[in-house]
């Protein structure tokens, strides 16, 4: 079995964060793949399981905070990629419907 | 039969049978197994998880689907039963710590919970209550006891509980609840906010309330008082059966009709009246739904020209104004001179003080002449009508004795002239000075009615010249010292089963209605335009409350503090 890890970086675009409802889908896209994903908050310098609802609750993570994205496992480049586009539509609540990616 | 005391967050009256939600924080016992039983206690939590997954998959496909918030709730749920963290660190626990199940299952929520408290952003924080109550649901399934389905209710039941969960609040058989009692819970709490959105009556922050109550107990919650009834007697039954019916009277929009009573939704009626100071104001007394007048001004007669008015003048005025007013009642003041009224040629000039100097019933009682000849008219008149006299300004019971006097000497003068004239005449008293409001219990027993006048009353009282600007700021006839006057008055009034009205200002300012009203108060006179609103008021208030503020009022701190609560009351 071939592990490989994925990383991508991406900034907080939706005016409220991360809260219960962006958990929710973050958590619906990383479940979809084998890989542990987990999220690094650079700012807090905390790491959160992306794949836990309250684990990534308390990631504390405001409009604008740069997180990491680091994926482990065979299908670790789809599911990085997937988290981050999550990430980066602003949880359908941004004004414009889009992100930043970096 | 237990009273139990609680927080007002919901008006009205529910009364039924009682079920009794499970407690939150409900203290799991701390309990071990051996490590035998390590599997067996492994399989007990992932049979309760199987259990409450269901249990919310079910409570998801019975919404339907416009309720995206409840949606957003059980999605939230769904996820943290799924939690790989929290389900990890509860199997972690029951295998290493060797924690029986439900032990296991409330220290990793708490831990959970610990954490997610300490974010500093409340759409974060507030995920507890949904963390809390996923631990309910599992720990029930576990510990077998049983989840109350409020989703679907067989009957119209109260709901006693801690507090409502968020699910609860949302997935709510509405049609069925009758009514709210919580433990815990405040005015902002999701069962407050969802009983006032329901228009049901709730009670919350109720100490002991699970100690209390037993499933299927009769309840009564009293909205207004923001009491509960456990095991109500026959009697307090009877009594709310009748507050419950008085209260779902539907309350009347903006239109106030002359023909509504003026009653406050639990049916206390109260008299409206307007003040005037010549006949000519009558028919808009009538107009704006007034029941009579209840201060007619005489001294308005008075102001303005060379000589006072003889008998035959005032008669004439006082003959028309009853018949006027007609089945209502005429209630005619005595002139009152002095103080902001001033007429150069009946009182002394240059007093340094005028609002205390020499007015009113010391003028007249001084110029005996000037108030004979009032009197006279005044007798003569009230056989055409249904008139009631009062004095302004009387201090205490000798002082009234001496006015009397001057009636039943008028009256002596009229028999003998045989002059037709009214025999009997209620007489009556203004509560203008503190020395009356507190000799009230001793004034009840010698006048007929009260009326008091609030503007001087608030004056004399608080020490406060209202037309002076440096210190007019002060004037509050709400505040606690003149409210605690005003029902030394009602008090004594009640006691003795006169009436007591308002005349001030204050009568017809609807703000201060509902302190007035509690304080006792149920005559109102004002001036004819402000009738509608003082009516609209009282039909939007019921007295329990008011009484509650009036209680309020008199242990608070100041004008202001009155103020904030009158406010609150005006808000609800």
């Amino acid at each position: 079995m071939l592990v490989t890890e994925a990383v991508r970086f991406v900034t907080v675009p939706n005016p409220q964060g991360i809260h219960a409802r962006p958990c929710f889908q973050v958590v619906q896209a990383a479940n979809k793949y084998r890989a542990d994903v987990s999220i690094e908050n650079s700012r807090e310098g905390t790491i959160a399981n992306a794949k836990s609802m309250v684990d990534l609750l308390t990631l504390n993570a405001p409009l604008g905070t740069r997180l990491k994205i680091i994926a482990r496992g065979e299908d670790a480049v789809a599911a990085a990629t997937e988290v981050e586009r999550v990430v980066a539509s602003g949880f359908g609540e941004m004004s414009d419907g889009r992100g930043e990616v970096q | 039969m237990i009273v139990l005391k609680g927080q007002r967050v919901s008006d009205g009256v529910a009364i039924g049978q009682c079920t009794v939600l499970s407690q939150s924080d409900v203290k799991v016992k701390e309990g071990y197994v051996t490590r035998e039983r390590i599997e067996a206690e492994v399989r007990r939590f992932k049979k309760a998880l199987k259990e409450t997954e269901e249990d919310i998959r079910r409570l998801r496909d019975a919404q339907s689907s416009d309720l995206s918030d409840v949606r957003a709730i059980i999605d939230t749920h769904l996820s943290l039963l799924q939690d790989p963290n929290i389900l990890g660190s509860i199997e972690s626990h029951i295998r290493n710590q060797l924690y029986t199940a439900p032990y296991a299952v409330a220290q990793s929520i708490a831990y959970f919970a610990g954490r997610l408290k300490s974010i500093d952003n409340p759409m974060v924080s507030s995920k507890v209550a949904d963390l809390y109550d996923v631990e309910r649901r599992l720990l029930d399934h576990m510990l077998g006891g049983q989840i109350v389905q409020l989703a679907k209710l067989s009957r119209p039941l109260i709901i006693v509980g801690d507090d409502l969960t968020p699910t609860q609040a949302a997935t709510l058989d509405r049609k069925n609840v009758l009514g709210f009692a919580t433990e815990r819970g405040s005015w902002a709490s999701h069962t407050a906010i969802l009983a006032r959105a329901l228009g049901i009556p709730a009670v919350v922050g109720v100490p002991g309330i699970s100690q209390n109550v037993a499933v299927g107990a009769t309840i009564i919650i009293d909205g207004f008082k923001g009491e509960l009834i456990v095991d109500p007697d026959n009697a307090t039954l009877q009594r709310y059966y009748k507050l419950r019916r008085q209260a779902k009277r539907k309350h009347t929009g903006d239109h106030v009709s002359k023909a509504l009573k003026s009653e406050t939704r639990d049916g206390e009626t109260c008299e409206l009246y307007g003040n005037i100071e010549t006949k000519a104001d009558i028919p808009r007394v009538i107009e704006f739904g007034g029941m009579g007048v209840g201060l007619f001004r005489t001294e308005f007669l008075f102001l303005g020209r060379q000589e006072p008015p003889d008998e035959e003048e005032q008669y004439e005025e006082y003959r028309q104004a009853a018949e006027m007013v007609g089945e209502g009642t005429l209630t005619i003041r005595s002139m009152d001179f002095g103080g902001d009224k001033f007429d150069k040629r009946v009182g002394e000039l240059g007093e340094p003080n005028p609002f205390m100097g020499e007015r009113a019933i010391r003028v007249s009682l001084k110029r005996r002449d000037l108030f004979r000849t009032q009197l006279r008219a005044i007798l003569r008149a009230a056989v055409r009508g249904n008139v009631r006299l009062m004095f302004p300004m009387v201090m205490d019971v000798g002082e009234f004795r001496r006015v009397r006097a001057c009636v039943d000497e008028a009256r002596e003068e009229l028999r003998k002239a045989h002059v037709k004239h009214a025999e009997k005449i209620a007489l009556g008293t203004m509560v203008e000075l503190p020395s009356a409001a507190l000799n009230a219990s001793r004034l009840a027993d010698e006048v007929d009615f009260f009326s008091i006048g609030t503007n001087d009353l608030t004056q004399f009282c608080l020490g406060v010249d209202r037309t002076n600007h440096r210190v007019s700021s002060l004037f509050a006839p709400f505040h606690p010292a003149v409210a605690r006057l005003i029902r030394e008055v009602t008090r004594a009034a009640w006691r003795r089963q006169k009436s007591v009205t308002v005349c001030g200002e204050m009568a017809g300012d609807a703000f201060c209605a509902p302190l007035l009203l509690g304080l006792g108060v149920r005559g109102f006179s004002c001036s004819p335009p402000h009738i509608p609103g003082i009516k609209r008021t009282i039909r939007s208030v019921y007295l329990a409350r008011c009484l509650d503020l009036a209680e309020h009022a008199l242990r608070a701190d100041d004008a202001q503090a009155v103020r904030e609560l009158l406010e609150t009351f005006a808000s609800h």
